[in-house]
């Protein structure tokens, strides 16, 4: 029995079918996969604006951006000094200049790169309370499980006492 | 898929056997019209409405007190919240529009008669549980209209011979449609759509059994039986592309004509407005809520 000569013809068009009806199913849950991202009033407040002129120098404060607890540290001239002599440990060394914008505001991301937790202040920097993570006050990891130094979350300064902590 | 899987799937699961018996086997008369469309139809709808109401679910708030607004946020805020609403609420008009349209194909053709009697009133089974689904939904948007259809249609029940008032104050868990009504409201809405589920699924067993009823209303014999894979998917397939061109016209175009504009307004126990009126789909049995409650009036002691 001879080849339909028809038959190329059908899967042509069984495949074109097929094709386009997938593309379609794809558009169409689109609009439901998107539903799940955050909303518009979810990311209206993805940014916070923060005023230092009542943060005294020494003093942390903790500030809520996007959910997530942002430490914002005024530096005392003998920290800013202690902290530009060293590069914090070997599990991620980074000079202290590269982890600020202006050396008295030290504004980092208050969550232990280990597991999440919210470490504790303390006159050295900061201890994470879950697994022992200890940081500087530059926000670098000493010594402990986490594996790098705090996040630094993206921001600027609008003037000399306003902090924006922006949109990644 | 690789024969080696199908085979050991077969040995344990009759895989085969079932999309051979009901689907690429299953014999179908070849004679039907797009009127026989209407039950995938329904199908589609029912499977489309539980994956919209889902979503909308994830962004609702079942209390009186935030049900209006977190309606609002989903028009207004939730990505394609839009959408997936006037899907939803369009959805459920398109919905009765096929179910009306199927129920009438099998009066017209007597698709109901022996031996499918249990069709019919499976089919009505599971009318009774759209139309309660339908009427706790709408009041889930905690509009005037919802608050006030929700008032008038649970005042039915007073018509309950003896405990009239009793039953009444029950399903409302309050003294007026209040914040216990809309939590159960929403819980039964979400759960009724999975019992239609279990009640279409026994629709289809049964239909599977006696077979699909033809325009010509005799049985006919095997030569007259074509397999429903591929000729009637390809057949429901395309009778959906018709029907999703006409629905997704209403749904982008014509959204707010199956939504009162009262209800746009919440929900005010203190004030009804000034026309009420049910859900198109509703007004068929409206004339009889004006005939209920005095048809009872005399049981009460």
């Amino acid at each position: 029995m001879g080849r339909d000569p028809d038959l190329g013809r059908r899967d042509f068009l069984n495949t074109a079918t097929t094709l386009v009806a997938g593309a379609g199913l794809a558009a169409a849950a689109w609009p439901f996969i998107s539903s799940m991202n955050p909303s518009s009033n979810v990311l209206a407040r993805a940014s916070t604006e923060v005023d230092l002129s009542n943060i005294t120098p020494a003093e942390v404060r903790t500030v809520a951006w996007q959910g997530k607890p942002v430490f914002v540290f005024h530096r005392t001239l003998e920290q800013i000094a202690a902290m530009a002599q060293s590069l914090g440990s070997d599990k991620d060394p980074e000079p202290d200049a590269e982890r600020v914008q202006r050396p008295e505001w030290l504004v980092v991301i208050g969550l232990c790169t280990h597991l999440g937790c919210v470490p504790n202040r303390k006159p050295h920097g900061w201890d994470c309370p879950c697994h022992g993570s200890v940081y500087d006050n530059s926000g670098r990891i000493l010594k402990g499980p986490a594996p790098r130094n705090l996040d630094l979350p993206p921001y600027e300064f609008l003037a000399a006492d306003r902090l924006l902590i922006k949109k990644a | 898929m690789d024969r080696r899987i199908v085979q050991w799937i077969d040995r344990r699961f009759p895989l085969t056997a079932f999309i051979k018996k009901e689907l690429t086997g299953y014999p179908t008369p070849r004679n039907l019209t797009s009127w026989w469309n209407f039950g995938f139809l329904a199908g589609f709808m029912l499977v489309l409405q539980i994956v919209s109401g889902i979503f909308l679910a994830m962004h609702y708030k079942a209390d009186a007190g935030l049900a209006f607004d977190s309606v609002e946020h989903i028009m207004r805020e939730v990505n394609y919240g839009w959408l997936i609403r006037y899907l939803h609420s369009t959805g459920a008009s398109a919905f009765f529009a096929i179910v009306y349209i199927h129920m009438a194909r099998s009066l017209y053709y007597a698709s109901y008669h022996e031996p499918r009697e249990l069709m019919w009133w499976s089919g009505q089974l599971l009318l009774l549980l759209l139309m309660a689904t339908a009427f706790m939904g709408y009041l889930l948007p905690w509009g005037q209209m919802s608050y006030w259809g929700a008032q008038v249609i649970t005042n039915l029940f007073r018509a309950t011979p003896f405990i009239g008032d009793e039953v009444v104050l029950w399903l409302r868990g309050d003294f007026a449609i209040g914040d216990a009504t809309l939590t159960r409201f929403f819980v039964f809405h979400f759960l009724f759509p999975f019992l239609i589920f279990g009640v279409v699924f026994l629709h289809l067993v049964a239909l599977h059994y006696v077979k699909s009823s033809n325009p010509t209303g005799l049985e006919l014999s095997p030569k007259d039986q074509i397999p429903f894979h591929p000729y009637y998917t390809i057949k429901d397939l395309y009778g959906l592309g018709w029907f999703l061109i006409v629905f997704c016209y209403f749904v982008f175009f014509q959204p707010e004509l199956f939504i009162e504009p009262e209800n746009n307004v919440p929900a005010n126990p203190l004030q009804t407005p000034p026309h009420i009126v049910p859900e198109w789909y509703f007004l068929p049995f409206t004339p009889s809520c004006a005939l209920f409650p005095t048809c009872w009036a005399e049981w009460r002691p």
